[in-house]
């Protein structure tokens, strides 16, 4: 009887973090090389959004891939960070969202909310997840481990 | 739950890593389940009593707890 992973393969991982260090290699090499101001707007704005899907994708790869071994503990060790994820997630759309009320009632005097707000909430999301997501779940893993040596 | 998985296996004379590989599961998890601090699943225990060729409520056992 086995309980079907809906996860990746663990080469997955390997390849997400791959590209994510691309990524941050990309990125740190067009600083030095051109800086902010010596290409179009045109060109950083595409620049930008294929970097933001290498993101994603990386972040997606790195997060939902299984582990060399991949057995229950693990999973129910991946439940439990995708549970406090979910608090934490929750916590912080209220707590944006009432602050960002506050905010535009303040300096507009009206009851008016950004009108791009879900636009960036949408945006944010999926690296919000990840960022809360995966290092939680690694700590969990460590002091799983580091309890084990006690 | 408590279980008597660290003296099966020392009356066996198997390491962690030998009875992790047998069921499967890594080193961490049986290492856990001796120290009772993770509860395995009815196929987990299953598998870990017939290894060691007991049934499987010689193995794990409900405590005061439970």
């Amino acid at each position: 009887m086995k309980n079907k992973s809906i996860l990746m393969p663990h080469t997955c991982q390997k390849i997400g973090w791959c590209l994510f260090l691309l990524l941050i290699l990309v990125h740190i090499a067009k600083r030095i090389l051109y800086g902010t101001d010596c290409y179009s707007i045109e060109l950083a704005r595409t620049m930008a959004h294929i970097e933001h899907i290498t993101l994603i994708v990386s972040l997606f790869f790195i997060c939902l891939s299984k582990e060399k071994v991949e057995d229950e503990m693990i999973s129910s060790l991946r439940l439990r960070a995708l549970g406090y994820t979910a608090y934490v997630v929750f916590l912080l759309f209220l707590l944006t969202s009432i602050f960002l009320e506050c905010l535009s009632d303040y300096r507009l005097g009206s009851d008016m909310t950004n009108p791009y707000l879900s636009e960036l909430l949408l945006l944010v999301l999926p690296i919000l997840l990840s960022c809360l997501y995966y290092p939680m779940f690694k700590l969990m893993l460590r002091r799983s481990r580091k309890e084990e040596k006690i | 739950m408590k279980n008597t998985v660290r003296v099966e296996r020392a009356i066996m004379d198997i390491t962690q890593q030998q009875l992790a590989d047998a069921i499967g599961v890594s080193r961490n998890t049986i290492n856990s389940i001796e120290s009772g601090r993770y509860v395995p699943s009815t196929v987990l225990a299953l598998k870990i009593a017939r290894y060691f060729g007991k049934p499987t409520d010689s193995v794990f056992q409900l405590d005061e707890n439970d």
